[in-house]
């Protein structure tokens, strides 16, 4: 599984199809050698076409298997063609099995209709073709089936790399689009909140000034308005580390182990009831600051000795009890993404 | 008066907090040392009642210096002054009885506050700290994982480590690659990293 989700292999299976199409044109040329009726001319011929055609064919494959548009591809088709029919004669007579090629590249190349119309016409016309050649009448249907399974393997080698990487560049622009929208989303946030702040803080600092270039008698208005001006910064840098932590956001399971951990850590034992049927994957920033604050608050009391954290579904969400010593508090966990 | 002993590596903090704290009325600082392996033998001489101690400084750190005091000394309370770059510190420092875990940055007062609220008995944890902590999660690492991935971030080999833990070489590549597995690291170095900023170390 890990190999088919990885990059590498939607990489190689344009090459696999390539790979493909060139392993049955070099079939083609050992059977013009060895088959029944053939020869060492018909097998010359068929290497030598095979020689001139193969890189075309080869090259229609590879941009389709990338989901490329090729370049003059009605030419080169049309040149591939007349390669292919034009060697009929001369190269044996299971030549017409190079037609699968012919015609898987006239699916690839041509638009609608008329690729399939050709396609359709070279199958046909192949077990023919290889009859009036002098092949024996049994072996013209397993010509015409030869054709069709090479050019079909073909196809769907091409068929299936292509929606890899069709696949792939997809996934590539919604990652890429939900990255856009999260920065979109901070930069909003980080405008509304802590550009305010800071604005804000700017302001003080140039009323401070001012206090500076005004009479000495002025002087605890300036100490009042640079102490304001430390306690904004102070808050403006808390606040800041705040919503840093609050864009990672993590699991509701996780912050409530942690919890646990810290509590018993402390000295205080801590148990954790979780409902069998699961809990929320991610908390809300007011029900976290309310359990923090919790933890926090325990953390800094010296006597407490037991702690249970319970977690029990309702129909808006999670209800979660913190309860020490006999003294309880709840918050209720609103439902943003179910396990 | 609360007797505190102050360790600081950074000369121009530690003159700052010493000088800080001389001016509560209610404070006296007996010590002030810049290592950590000095800690312990200068509290047992001066018997303060809150070690102010920093978290990084050399010789030991302040996590390990405030072990040994809670073992030697329990008497002493001691706050640990961090930062808020390694969240995991926090779960460590609670394991080891530190009484207050202040942030570096806070206000001189949350300081001051924190010394008189330990003195009286209290525990102090900046909720700051608290809410990294629980952002970061607790360490996914086994002691023994955690103990074979800091001597790897010390530097020497598999095969030195294996020696020092009296560990096989094979067991000591296994706990490797279970912590970087763990930690979700890309390789040996990263799990240091990404340990190490976590405080998990």
């Amino acid at each position: 599984m890990a190999l088919w989700r990885s990059d590498r292999a939607v990489r190689l299976t344009p090459v696999g199809a390539v790979a493909c199409a060139g392993l049955l044109p070099l079939l083609q040329v050992a059977l013009a050698f060895s088959y029944p009726d053939n020869d060492v001319r018909t097998g010359l011929w068929s290497l030598a076409v095979t020689v001139v055609y193969l890189p075309l064919h080869l090259r229609h494959v590879w941009y389709a298997a990338r989901g490329v548009r090729l370049p003059a591809g009605g030419w080169t088709l049309a040149a591939m063609a007349v390669v292919i029919i034009a060697a009929t004669p001369l190269a044996g007579n299971t030549w017409p099995r190079a037609y699968a090629g012919l015609a898987a590249s006239a699916v690839l190349v041509l638009p609608g209709p008329w690729s399939f119309v050709l396609y359709l016409s070279l199958v046909i016309a192949a077990a023919p073709a290889s009859l009036l050649l002098g092949l024996p009448w049994n072996a013209a249907p397993w010509l015409t089936l030869s054709v069709l399974t090479g050019s079909g393997a073909v196809l769907l080698l091409v068929w299936l790399s292509a929606a890899l990487v069709r696949l792939q560049s997809a996934r590539q622009v919604l990652a890429q689009r939900a990255v856009a929208q999260e920065r979109r989303r901070i930069d909003d946030d980080l405008r509304r909140t802590l550009g305010a702040a800071l604005e804000s803080l700017a302001a003080r600092g140039a009323r401070a000034a001012d206090l500076l270039q005004s009479p000495p008698g002025r002087r605890a208005e300036l100490v009042a308005e640079l102490s304001g001006l430390a306690d904004d910064s102070r808050r403006t840098l808390a606040e800041a580390r705040q919503r840093v932590r609050g864009y990672r956001r993590p699991s509701l399971r996780a912050e409530l182990d942690t919890a646990a951990t810290l509590l018993s850590a402390a000295g205080i034992e801590t148990r954790l009831r979780l409902p069998r049927t699961g809990i929320p994957d991610t908390i809300a920033p007011e029900p976290r600051a309310a359990l923090r604050a919790a933890v926090t608050r325990l953390l800094g009391s010296e006597g407490v000795s037991a702690c249970t954290i319970t977690a029990a579904v309702s129909t808006d969400g999670v209800r979660l009890e913190v309860r020490a010593d006999g003294v309880a508090e709840t918050i209720d966990v609103q439902t943003e993404g179910r396990p | 008066m609360i007797r505190v002993l102050i360790a600081e590596d950074m000369h121009m903090i530690r003159s700052a907090l010493v000088a800080l704290l001389s001016l509560e009325d209610d404070m006296e600082v007996v010590a002030e040392i810049e290592r950590g392996d000095e800690v312990l033998a200068t509290a047992l001489r001066v018997r303060p009642d809150v070690a102010v101690l920093d978290i990084d400084m050399p010789g030991l750190d302040g996590l390990s210096a405030a072990e040994q005091l809670s073992a030697r000394l329990p008497d002493c309370r001691t706050l640990v002054l961090t930062g808020l770059s390694q969240p995991g510190n926090l779960l460590r420092a609670l394991k080891v009885h530190v009484k207050g875990f202040i942030v570096k940055d806070a206000p001189a007062q949350t300081l001051t506050d924190g010394i008189r609220r330990i003195a009286a008995g209290e525990r102090v944890i900046d909720p700051e700290l608290v809410a990294a902590a629980l952002e970061t999660g607790s360490s996914p690492l086994t002691a023994r994982e955690t103990e074979v991935l800091r001597a790897a971030a010390s530097g020497i080999r598999v095969a030195q480590i294996a020696t020092q833990l009296s560990l096989s070489q094979t067991t000591v590549r296994n706990y490797l690659s279970n912590a970087i597995g763990k930690v979700g690291g890309r390789n040996r170095i990263d799990a240091i990293r990404i340990s190490r900023d976590a405080g998990w170390l």
